[in-house]
């Protein structure tokens, strides 16, 4: 079981590493104050840094509260979280073939994996529900706001 | 007189009244279904904004504003389930009325009057008010803008309803993605990682349909899989007010409206805060204070007019100083800001008609709100029911076509798929979204004013602390950081 007081020491980590990043790349930038004010770097430097003591207050303050934050539970891991990580999948899935089977194919079997995915099942259901929603998406944006949507890659 | 009438006509012209009509009507069916929320619906409907030409695209997101806010008292009373996080004050009376008394229909009619009321209020407030603060805001210089900045920054610990030290942290990653791309002040390009992508910054949108309305949609896969069915009886009786039931509400509604109005000119405050407040001080000044829980109509009145009454109070830092309250109008300060309108107030000197259009908007939208809440209220109750497998998909097309229809990019569809999946686990792990968004809104002002100040003062930092109105605001945002701090020491040294 995952509890809030190893997330926070994660993401203090996670946060602490990030903010020293800034500041490194931050630091390529000049960063003297000149007659303009203070160089591109400054400020970026100025977060990273502000990153780096609010992840390690962070860590300090789980340390001292590691008791009642331990017994806090974090769900990340329980079967209705697997079913958030397969959506996630499913949008990077999209997102790739999007750009392969054009939007509206994508989108029909989009649509139709995640009503699956909420456990409905009725055939009919499922192919009107994403017809219906194709033909809304199509008749709002690309009749009435004329947007391009993306076309297949082999009738480009 | 002339700014008026020029706000009047942009207000009648038939494309933008039919997008606030719509606008309203999209928000009380995203407000009554639970689990969508006020800052979707409006992170949803942004991209459709560019379509609109002038303040068009603003009053369809200020009706949704309004409509979302008093949508979730629908459900809130019939379902004891509350589409918004402002109305769960409502369910304490309103289902027992709904269901115990068996008067759902006179819940429902006070509920409207009463947000009905309160969104009118908090109109005539910020009518009255904002143009009076924008006046002193126009003394202003670059010293004062950062310090007020910085203050718009502290509500984050208000925002953080988890952890004060991340919801820090996410502001923090939100200004750091606000310096990347061109500097404005030397125009050094930063943080692009050599791509022409990045140049023109974080593009702001699709991180906020990614982190408000993708997020939301995991989230609500999450929850399907604990509750899968609305139930609820839906019988309506009447539901305009009864006389009687005014004349008993009447003061209520009243002090209702007005705290709910000065609430929301906090910024990190909102209505749920505001529906508590009204709720409780109702109950301790009523003479029925004892049908309290048992659906006593000052409880719906008291907590439906206090949610509502945030709509207007919420406008007045925005539009006069360019600070946002929480999500929902940091989200309609980015519509202002992607239409050319930078709030704050020389906007009430540049682009005065556009202002009294967002006022006379804000106010139509509150009174079509009513309307439509009294004579459709049997279709909104439909939408209540309609499940929610057959919604989240199409949700999640909304949030695809949206994000893509912003700049035709894919790499901002990409954006946003990363932000929303992101977005979810940093909310499991008690990180405030609210906080990055404001992040993002307010690092371009606080960096360049920052650096503008320093310029002023050839770099001493003295001048921070030396003008009377920046070292307030500066004490302001001491305060609000250190208040929840503050107030953890002295809970623990009384108990």
């Amino acid at each position: 079981m995952l509890n809030m007081a190893l997330c926070n020491y994660i993401v203090s980590i996670l946060g602490g590493a990030i903010g020293a990043c800034i500041m490194l790349a931050a630091s390529s930038f000049p960063m003297d104050f000149t007659e303009n004010g203070p160089g591109p770097g400054f400020w970026p430097f100025a977060l990273g840094l502000a990153l780096l003591a609010a992840a390690l207050v962070l860590f300090v303050t789980t340390f001292c509260e590691r008791e009642i934050l331990g017994k806090t539970e974090v769900r990340l891991v329980a079967a209705a979280n697997k079913r958030v990580y397969i959506m996630m999948g499913l949008a990077v899935a999209f997102c790739l073939l999007i750009s392969l089977l054009g939007f509206y194919v994508a989108a029909f079997f989009l649509i139709i994996a995640v009503m699956r995915l909420m456990d409905y099942r009725k055939k009919k259901g499922l192919i009107i529900t994403a017809c219906a929603a194709l033909l809304f998406i199509y008749a709002v944006f690309r009749l009435l706001l004329h947007t391009q949507l993306p076309g297949p890659v082999f009738l480009e | 007189m002339a700014d008026i009438l020029l706000a009047l006509e942009m207000i009648a012209d038939p494309v933008n009244f039919l997008g606030l009509v719509f606008g309203v009507a999209v928000g009380i069916a995203f407000g009554c279904m639970p689990g969508l929320s006020v800052n979707m619906g409006l992170a949803l409907l942004f991209p459709l904004t560019f379509s609109f030409k002038g303040v068009g695209g603003i009053l369809m997101l200020l009706g949704i504003y309004c409509g979302a806010i008093y949508g979730g008292s629908i459900s809130a009373i019939l379902l004891k389930t509350p589409g918004t996080p402002a109305s769960v004050a409502t369910t304490l009376d309103g289902y027992p009325m709904a269901t115990v008394l068996k008067q759902p229909g006179r819940a429902l009619g006070l509920s409207t009057m009463a947000s009905t009321f309160g969104g009118i209020f908090s109109t005539v407030c910020l009518i009255i008010l904002a143009p009076q603060l924008a006046k002193v805001a126009l003394q202003f210089s670059k010293p004062e803008y950062f310090a007020l900045a910085i203050f718009g920054l502290s509500i984050i610990t208000s925002v953080s309803s988890g952890s004060v030290i991340k919801g820090l942290m996410g502001g923090v990653i939100g200004l750091f993605l606000a310096t990347v791309g061109i500097d404005a002040m030397s125009g050094a390009v930063r943080f692009t990682l050599d791509t022409t992508y990045l140049l023109g910054g974080v593009s702001f949108i699709p991180v906020l349909i990614g982190v408000f309305a993708f997020a939301q949609v995991l989230g609500s896969i999450e929850d399907y899989y604990h509750h899968k069915a609305n139930d609820g009886e839906l019988a309506i009786d009447r539901v305009i007010p009864s006389w009687s039931d005014m004349k008993r509400v009447f003061v209520t509604l009243l002090r209702s409206s007005f705290i709910g109005t000065f609430i929301g000119c906090v910024p990190g405050t909102g209505g749920d805060i505001a529906s508590f407040v009204s709720y409780d001080q109702a109950k301790r000044w009523s003479k029925h204070r004892d049908n309290f829980g048992n659906g006593e109509p000052e409880g719906i009145v008291a907590s439906e007019s206090g949610n509502n009454a945030v709509s207007g109070g919420a406008f007045i830092p925005v539009l006069t100083l360019g600070i946002p309250g929480d999500g929902a109008t940091a989200i309609m300060m980015g519509a202002l800001m992607v239409q050319g309108l930078r709030p704050g107030p020389l906007l009430f000197v540049e682009k005065a008609p556009d202002v009294y259009a967002i006022f006379i908007g804000l106010f139509l939208a509150n009174i079509i709100m009513g309307v439509m809440g009294f004579s459709l209220i049997k279709l909104f109750i439909k939408v209540v029911k309609v499940p929610i497998h057959f919604l989240l998909p199409i949700i999640t097309m909304m949030t695809f076509v949206g994000t893509y229809s912003y700049n035709n990019s894919l790499n901002d569809v990409y954006l946003m798929v990363a932000s929303g999946c992101l977005g979810y686990v940093l909310n499991k792990l008690g990180f405030s979204m609210s906080a990055v968004i404001i992040g993002i809104i307010l690092g371009g002002m606080v960096e360049q004013n920052f650096v503008g100040s320093l310029i002023m003062s050839d770099g001493s930092f003295a001048v921070f602390f030396t003008r009377p109105l920046c070292l307030f605001f500066l004490a302001a945002a001491a305060l609000s950081l250190c208040g929840p701090l503050l107030a953890k020491v002295w809970g623990k040294k009384k108990a």
